[in-house]
Formats: C-alpha cells, structure tokens, sequence
C-alpha cells in the first residue's frame, strides 16, 4: 500500500516547494496517521482521497510551523489566500489527481497514451508530434478529442468532480 | 469541450454553458485534467519509503484460489513451464511460469478492475490488457499481491497454491 500511494503522498509537499528532509516528514507523518486510521477505513478505494487531504494538512502544518519560527517566506503562500484547511484539501486533491490521470493514461491504447503525453505532459508541437507518430496534421486535433473522452470516461470522478 | 477548457473561445458556447447544468459539469472535469496534466510527480527516495513501509502492519489479504493447473514434482524441480488459473470473485488471474537460466521467469493477465499489482520484485506495470512479467530466482517468489477495489488478493507463490484458497504449507 505504502509503495502503490508513494508519489501521490510525496508529491503533495513537494509540489508546495517544502525541500527533500521536510517532505520526508511529511510521507512518514502521513503514513503513521493511515497506520492508526486504518481499522476504521472501509474501503481501499477511499485511501487516496484520504491520504491525499492528510499529506495537505501535514504539509500545511510544517509551513505554518516554519512560519511561525520565521524559517519560511510569507510569498510562497499567496496563492493560498483562503482558509489554509480547504487550501490543504485542494492541495492533496490536486496532486491525487495528476496521479490518478498518469496512472488512466497510461492504460490508454498506445496512439491515445503516446498522442497526450507528447501534447500535454512534453508539450511538444504539433509538427514534431506529426513526425514522431506519423500521423497527418489534420487527424490531431480530432484524435486529440476521441482520446481526451476516453481519458475522461476512465478517471474515478469522485477526484474530479 | 476540451476546447473550452484549453481556453479557446467558441461562438455561442458561454450562453449555451449558462444554461447547460451537464455542461458546465464537463468543463470543470476538463479544466481539472488539463491542470492535472500540468502538476508535477514526485517520487520519494528508497529509505523514506522502507522507513514508511516499515511503520505499516502487514495488510490483511485473502488468498485466490487455484481453478486450473497445479504443481507436481517435476514443475517444482523447474524442468517445464506450467500455467496456473486463480479466481477471487470476479477477479480471475493467469500466471505463466517459465524455467530461465537464472531461475523463473512470470508472465501474468488479471482480468478485473486493479489498483496496482506488487510481487517480490516491487510494484509490477500491467499493460492496458492487464498483462505483466517479472523474474525471480525461486518459484517460492512468485507471489503477487492485488490491490483492487474489494481489499488486497495474494495469488500465493506456485508451490504453495490450492483450490481451496488457503496456502499448502508442504
């Protein structure tokens, strides 16, 4: 289990900029909190959307605490204006859900898999994607669209409803 | 919609949307993804993970049952390939095991709604027809743990596998 939600859990504070040492801290101060959750959890599949909001709080917690000792800046949190809880919430939603997209592109069929991840995880343009794939000019744009529907058809939508 | 939500602007869309509760559902699941697309990954390092994976108790897990094949003496002395059928509900897996020269080599399909697979070697990547292959240099290692929506199913390790579920300990 710990090895299946390793990255969402991980990504949570460092996609909010806390360093290697911090993130630690907060993967195993997460995981301790699911070790003592766990007789209550239900269903396997609420534990990604549970880790996911813990991991936000924790690393809302070791911001404030820094804060707090002046260790961090008040500019890295502009863009959580808000409530800090629902800001940690949506911190850990967000990160469960470019695992959850990673994880359904990647069971996509090949052409679907390898069209979206040249234009949306590699950016490239659609001239290189022409040549690397071999595909007309013309047939991206609708096989863009027939291969987000399938994508979207795919994501457990409790994470992006 | 897609569209829409990569930011281009169509004639007529924003009055439609005004009115179109679906729609404007569709938009924000589009927005999400394409933010989504957009946030990074991060993998942590192997001593977090041991220090996390060692905080946790054992996961409780039921154990398929073996429908189709089983082991005999020669299977075990690994002279042949053999394949073994295991159900659980509606999951059912079929597991290859072929004799290489620097011990078993494991070819698997699961068919069923999967989180993620894991075996001796760590996590295993299914492709998009739930098939996956891993080696090991012992039969003993060729369990495989399932991670699906109804809890966690271990397809024991070939010689310990049995039709009733449980573990043959011989």
């Amino acid at each position: 289990m710990v090895r299946s939600h390793a990255a969402l859990v991980y990504s949570v504070p460092r996609r909010r900029g806390l360093g290697t040492d911090d993130s630690d801290d907060v993967f195993q101060r997460t995981f301790l909190a699911l070790h003592a959750e766990l007789p209550n959890i239900r269903s396997a599949q609420a534990i990604p959307k549970w880790l996911s909001v813990v991991a936000g709080r924790e690393t809302m917690r070791l911001i404030r605490k820094q804060e707090s000792r002046g260790e961090v800046s008040l500019e890295p949190l502009i863009d959580f204006a808000g409530s800090s809880e629902i800001s940690a919430e949506t911190m850990g939603i967000e990160a469960a859900q470019s695992i959850e997209l990673r994880r359904r592109l990647a069971s996509l069929p090949e052409r679907c898999r390898e069209l979206l991840s040249r234009l949306y995880l590699m950016e490239h343009p659609y001239e290189k994607i022409c040549e690397e794939l071999g595909i007309p000019i013309g047939s991206i744009g609708p096989t863009r669209a027939r291969c987000l529907s399938k994508l979207k058809a795919s994501l457990d939508h409790t994470l992006f409803e | 919609m897609a569209d829409l939500a990569e930011g281009q602007s169509i004639s007529g869309a924003s009055e439609h949307l005004e009115q179109c509760l679906a729609c404007q559902k569709e938009l924000k699941i589009f927005e999400a993804m394409f933010k989504a697309f957009r946030g990074e990954i991060f993998e942590p390092s192997e001593e977090a993970l041991a220090r996390a994976i060692a905080l946790m108790p054992p996961a409780p897990y039921r154990t398929a049952r073996l429908v189709l094949g089983r082991m005999s003496p020669v299977r075990r002395a690994g002279s042949e390939e053999f394949q073994l059928v295991f159900e659980d509900g509606d999951l059912n897996a079929r597991l290859m095991y072929q004799p290489i020269p620097t011990g078993w080599s494991v070819i698997g399909r699961i068919d069923g709604r999967v989180t993620s697979v894991e075996s001796a070697v760590g996590k295993l990547e299914l492709d998009e027809s739930g098939r996956f292959r891993f080696e090991v240099e012992d039969l003993q290692e060729t369990d495989v743990y399932i991670n699906s929506e109804n809890g966690i199913v271990k397809i024991p390790a070939a010689p310990e596998a049995s039709p009733d579920g449980t573990e043959r300990s011989d």
